[in-house]
């Protein structure tokens, strides 16, 4: 890298070099430089001088001399060629620089040069200059003799401290506080400023102290700094000298000073000194003051406790452990044990423990701050706690789990063995936070052996927190099948039906199935609730089997109700199989509601298929008005991809219906559905979507680039037909609405056909949020990597349209928020595009 | 009965700010009352584009209280006026075209400033030796000894600053420097900071400034150049008179949260490597549009700072013996990917915590504790911005040392690491 640096910035020099030599000299070309004429020549010095190193700087100093020498030379050349010297420049630039101290419009150009110059015949020039300058330009001159510390300056710069011109008057005054030796120092004090320029003065005297502080003196800094503070001056001056004082007074006089501030009745003073603590460089200085804390007033420990929270070298453990003891203020003992966080170790988890037994009111306090301890053996000596105190472990516990103290599991492992029920209850509560499948054996044993109804509970609880983030789930069931297998006693026998549901799986369910006979009424019934809430399809046909065959009226009407519709509603089940649960449910059910239900979910699934099914229930008295319904909701919603069979079922409830309010439905679908792809104004509302799509460790805007199955020739899509909304607007496809698309940094693609009659040009025009990428028959047409609110129209692209099918597939990325696209087609000048349709093909 | 002042409020409210300060320093809305008596009362001056966000975060606060404006654009500052008032509700904000006069009113406790970068200097050590806490907008200074004279002012005179840094007081970033504090990427050596890709331009016609801006005043103590439309209003950022480019905009974002994550925020490189860097030849503005610059720290460990092109992102990108961390503002990334579900236990760095930027300065405003980002981190974060400009500047390699704050060997570079103010302005109020 290094020698790379080197390569490319001396090519540069070569090549500016070997060019100006066939151009005009650039010096010559910046002497009739004025604003407003082309920067090229400026640039042009500037890369000499980015190309030339230190040792070549005098031959550009000299031609940059000549030129501020020179009478041809402009005004806006000069400030240039000032700035170049803050570079290039010497002592031997000084008298050329300095004739311009004097010019109104280059005099600060010329300070630019001077003030920077560590040289005496700079400070000389600046310090000549002040007998030939006035107003600002004297103020200007000043100032830059201030930022020097120019000691020799003193003398010259009094006479304007105290002079008419008030802005000269300041800067003089701000001079000698900058220089801030005895002698300028002295000078302030002589000075009675009016009343207008007494800021300007306390401020000096305050810089100037400073200075003389770190230059060793002080004794005398500490006198400036107490008469301001023992002054009724400005709170800002009397602030600045407590942190002054505390600087500079003997160490056990500091300290008592801090501590009397600390106290002061007056509460800015009292941040003062808490500022004043927190910047002092003296560690011995304020360990000296926390030592004293638990002695000091209210308000001071809370400050001092607020400023030991956030820092490491001064010792904030003995004074909060102190005032833990000591104090009954709750808001003390709060920010003491905000500060043990910070400071406090292992062996003082049973004292900080031990304040939430005497005060139940800061047990939140206490755990935040036991969490927070993070000096070694603290994890152990929680776990200590937690086995041996019996009043704080409750709380150890919150922590070990906050914390996520793997070493804790052993112990919490010998103690869920163990006779002690309260022991093994609390511990079986670490376990539902820290425990892994390893756990699930002893979690299961207690089930198995325990009489005590809550130790049972509490160890079901954990083994289905654990089970949520199993990654072998079936490993995990089976572990629970042996220990059903073991359990001798209905409570336990039970209990593992129940978490079978939480594994899932073919031996589990076949657990579960085969319980469904036991002899036991109290078995069966929790193996029936285990069949009837789980997780997947694979549960239907026993469920199915039941409500055919039970002769228990309402165990069958639970299996279809709570079992197969529950699951025919899930997203990620199939399509098909939620169908068929669906009719599986119509042919068995022997109640009317279950029917109706079964109607009403088939209206939601968009397939041809679920509106043959619905056709046919239409046949049923009963269910004749409820499959109307869905068949209008549901051929509205597929009626743009299946726009024969929707408007085919349509027809058929025009028709048939005996409802005059249907049939007017029916024959508005139909009317919608015949023009259901393209909107009247052009915007595309027929849709195959697919997604979400997201990759771990990629944002929105990476995963634009990324290429997921729609874009990958010959891969296989699951598309889901989707139609706009008739209330929509601008054809938009929200997907952050959709359940199934919700979150960030995702990608969803959207497709579609465009029929048209014949070849022809046209203009899509899209609004994305976010990112939008676009194909037209395989080819990329638009591409926008683009994290924005979604505008209609803001992106527009010509295209040329082939005559019959084109297909248009879009990319549409997600970062966060919003999730949206709008699509539209027309003619090149926007207008409408005819003799197209919109008819999406799976 | 003592009686409860505005200004004693903020100390009475010490002891609730401690009790809020679980497990960070945070919302001071718990706090108890908040009748405008109570206010913590604001100025703000420079009300451009982020002085106007600002102060939009100031007039939501249910703590605070605007009580004056201040812009040399009358435009800015009418419109500024209107909208605290319409806030409010009434016609009591006050406004100003010299922040001087705002400074001088005792009666407010806190300013925002949002001035253009070479104006922050001046504003601010002024507002800190008036007694006002300040909320900053970065880059923290127009050079590096502002830096350290506004940094001094600071503690001086026991001031509470914020830096408008807001990266570090959201989840990701907070979370991804913790990963690299902690070794999960095995011992750093580079980090890459990504920052935008600067733009050419400035090509406008000189003309007479507009009758509502004082433009004379608006040029401060940079040097003085005609006006043009391309000068001020945001574009000020590309030239080195005023702004510093999208190098410094971008340094105390990104650059901030490098170094956040090295754990060098007190501290600075000691070698600064130019590799490349263009300038635009026309136009006004000066700053350069690409660059790279490698800055290597005393440990070895190398910080690039480059605008986002070649592979390199926007953002933040440190890199480990084990593996890489990268962090922007729409996007975090590692490897292995599974960092990402790493916890950070108690007895490893827990970094600073904060969930709301201008919350957390007014909740140290009443306690008195440091905020996220205290002056002196803000200044190491944008001297690494002026530290990089300065080498694209000389075309050089140069050695500094970070804790006198100078160059070693190279007076010219020395040189640069402070301006001469234009009169009647300088930074040594």
């Amino acid at each position: 890298m290094k020698i790379k640096s080197v390569i490319l910035f001396g090519l540069i020099s070569v090549m500016s070099l070997s060019l100006l030599a066939q151009e005009k000299d650039p010096y010559q070309e910046v002497q009739s430089w004025q604003f407003g004429k082309s920067r090229e020549t400026l640039f042009k010095i500037d890369e000499i001088i980015r190309s030339t190193k230190p040792d070549g700087y005098k031959n550009i100093e000299k031609r940059l001399i000549t030129l501020l020498n020179s009478q041809q030379t402009t005004k806006d050349a000069k400030r240039y060629i000032c700035k170049w010297l803050v570079i290039v420049g010497s002592e031997e630039c000084v008298p050329a620089v300095a004739q311009l101290l004097t010019d109104p419009e280059l005099s600060h150009p010329a300070r630019m040069v001077l003030e920077p110059l560590q040289s005496q015949v700079a400070g000389e020039a600046l310090r000549n200059a002040l007998s030939k300058v006035q107003g600002k330009l004297l103020a200007g001159v000043i100032s830059s003799i201030g930022v020097r510390r120019d000691t020799k300056a003193v003398g010259a710069i009094k006479l304007y401290a105290t002079g008419a011109d008030p802005v000269v008057a300041e800067n003089a005054i701000a001079a000698l506080g900058e220089i801030g030796n005895d002698e300028a120092l002295t000078v302030l004090e002589n000075i009675r400023p009016p009343q207008n320029l007494e800021r300007a003065h306390t401020r000096a005297l305050i810089t100037a102290a400073g200075h003389l502080a770190d230059a060793g003196f002080k004794t005398r800094a500490a006198a400036v700094y107490k008469k301001i503070f023992d002054s009724s001056s400005t709170p800002a001056f009397r602030y600045a000298a407590i942190n002054g004082i505390v600087n500079t007074l003997p160490q056990n006089q500091a300290v008592a000073f801090l501590i009397e501030q600390l106290q002061s009745k007056d509460e800015h003073i009292r941040g003062a000194a808490a500022s004043a603590f927190r910047h002092c460089p003296d560690t011995a200085l304020k360990n000296n003051v926390a030592e004293k804390l638990p002695n000091l007033e209210r308000e001071a420990q809370l400050l001092v406790l607020g400023i030991l929270s956030d820092i490491d070298d001064v010792n904030g453990r003995t004074p909060s452990l102190k005032l833990l003891q000591t104090s009954n203020d709750d808001t003390v003992l709060i920010a003491a044990l905000d500060c043990l966080a910070r400071h406090g170790e292992a062996a003082d988890v049973q004292t900080i423990a031990q304040i939430a037994t005497k005060k139940p009111s800061l047990s939140n306090a206490v755990i935040q701050t036991l969490q927070r301890i993070s000096k070694p053996g603290t994890d152990n000596a929680l776990v200590k706690l937690f086995e041996t105190d019996a009043s704080a472990r409750a709380i150890a516990l919150n922590v070990l789990s906050n914390r996520r103290v793997e070493s804790a599991l052993p112990t919490f492992v010998r103690l869920l063995r163990g006779n002690d029920i309260a022991l093994a209850t609390e511990a079986a509560k670490g376990l539902a936070t820290l425990g892994t499948d390893e756990q699930v054996k002893e979690l299961s044993d207690v089930i198995i052996k325990t009489e005590d109804d809550g130790l049972r509970n509490v160890a079901a609880s954990a083994i289905k927190s654990i089970a949520r983030k199993s990654k072998d789930k079936t490993a995990l069931s089976q572990t629970i099948v042996n220990s059903f297998d073991a359990a001798k006693t209905v409570q336990a026998r039970t209990t593992f039906l129940q978490l079978l549901v939480f594994t899932g799986g073919e031996s589990a369910l076949k657990t579960v199935v085969n319980s469904l006979n036991n002899p036991n009424q109290e078995v069966k019934n929790a193996a029936f609730e285990s069949l009837v809430s789980w997780g997947d399809d694979s549960v239907v046909p026993y469920l199915i089997g039941i409500a055919k065959n039970s002769t228990d009226e309402k165990q069958a009407i639970v299996s279809l109700r709570d079992g197969c519709l529950r699951l025919a509603e899930m997203e990620e089940i199939p399509l098909q199989k939620r169908i068929q649960i669906l009719q599986d449910v119509l042919q068995v059910a022997k109640r009317i509601d279950e029917k109706k239900r079964a109607v009403s979910l088939l209206g939601e699934i968009p397939t041809p298929d679920s509106l043959k099914i619905l056709q046919k229930a239409a046949s049923i008295p009963e269910l004749k008005t409820d499959a109307y319904k869905s068949t209008i909701r549901l051929a509205r919603q597929i009626g743009a991809i299946y726009p024969d069979q929707a408007i085919s079922a349509l027809e058929e409830v025009k028709s048939n219906a005996t409802d005059e309010g249907i049939r007017k439905q029916a024959e508005q679908a139909i009317a919608s559905v015949k023009n259901a792809g393209l909107s009247p104004d052009g915007f595309v509302l027929a849709w195959l979507i697919c997604g979400p799509f997201t990759k771990e460790g990629k944002d929105g805007s990476a995963l634009f680039n990324e290429a997921f199955p729609p874009e990958q020739a010959g891969s296989t899509v699951q598309w889901k037909p989707y139609t706009v909304p008739p209330n929509k607007k601008n054809g938009l496809v929200e997907f952050d609405k959709m359940s199934g698309f919700k979150g960030n940094d995702r990608v969803a693609y959207l497709k579609t056909t465009i029929i048209s009659d014949e070849a022809q040009d046209a203009q899509l025009e899209f609004g994305s949020d976010d990112g939008l990428k676009v194909w037209l028959n395989g080819k990329i047409v638009h591409s926008n990597n683009a994290v924005r609110p979604c505008v209609p129209g803001q992106d527009k692209v010509k295209v040329k349209l082939a005559k019959g099918e084109n297909t248009l597939l879009i990319k549409l990325t997600q970062g966060g928020g919003e999730w949206a696209v709008s699509s539209r087609i027309r003619s090149i000048g926007g207008k409408e595009l005819n003799d197209i349709t919109i008819l999406p093909k799976i | 009965m003592e009686k409860i002042t505005r200004r004693s409020f903020l100390f009475k409210g010490i002891g609730a700010g401690v009790i809020a300060s679980f497990p960070v320093i945070i919302p001071s809305r718990v706090l108890g009352a908040e009748s405008p008596g109570n206010k913590i009362t604001i100025g703000a001056i420079g009300l451009g584009g982020m002085g106007s966000g600002n102060l939009g975060g100031f007039l939501g606060h249910p703590r605070c209280r605007v009580l004056a404006v201040c812009d040399v654009d009358q435009r800015n500052l009418e419109s500024a006026k209107k909208r605290v008032n319409d806030h409010y509700g009434n016609n009591d904000c006050a406004a100003y075209k010299d922040f001087r006069e705002l400074l001088a009113r005792d009666d407010i406790d806190v300013i925002s400033m949002a001035t253009p970068d070479h104006w922050h200097a001046i504003v601010s050590i002024l507002a800190l030796k008036s007694g006002k806490d300040v909320y900053g907008e970065k880059p923290f200074s127009h050079d590096l000894k502002e830096g350290r004279a506004m940094v001094n002012a600071v503690n001086k005179y026991g001031r509470i600053w914020q830096t408008g840094s807001w990266q570090r007081s959201t989840g990701n970033f907070r979370f991804a420097c913790e990963l690299v504090r902690n070794g999960r990427i095995g011992k750093v050596h580079t980090v890459e900071v990504g920052l935008p890709t600067g733009g050419a331009g400035g090509t406008a016609p000189f003309t007479d400034p507009p009758p509502e801006l004082d433009y004379d005043f608006w040029c401060g103590p940079s040097p003085w150049a005609p006006y043009s439309k391309d000068r001020t209003h945001w574009n000020w950022r590309w030239q080195m008179d005023y702004g510093g480019g999208q190098l410094m905009d971008w340094i105390g974002h990104h650059g901030d949260i490098a170094q956040w994550g090295l754990g060098t925020e007190y501290t600075g490189p000691v070698d600064i490597n130019p590799i490349h860097a263009v300038f635009p030849k026309i136009g006004i503005w000066d700053a350069a549009t690409r660059y790279k610059i490698e800055c290597t720290f005393a440990n070895g460990v190398k910080m690039i700072v480059q605008n986002a092109e070649s592979g390199v992102r926007m953002g933040a990108k440190w890199y480990g013996t084990n593996g890489w961390v990268w962090v922007d503002r729409g996007g975090f990334e590692t490897d292995p990917p599974t960092l990402k579900n790493e916890k950070i236990r108690p007895d490893e760095i827990n970094l600073y915590r904060s969930n709301n930027h201008i919350g957390n300065f007014i909740d140290c405003v009443i306690s008195r504790r440091q905020t996220i980002t205290p002056a002196e981190v803000a200044h190491r974060s944008a001297s690494i911005g002026h530290l990089c400009v300065i080498a694209i500047t000389l075309g050089r390699r140069l050695r500094w040392n970070p804790e006198k704050e100078e160059f070693i060997g190279d007076d010219s570079a020395n040189r640069l690491l402070g301006r001469a103010k234009r009169e009647p302005w300088n930074i040594i109020i």
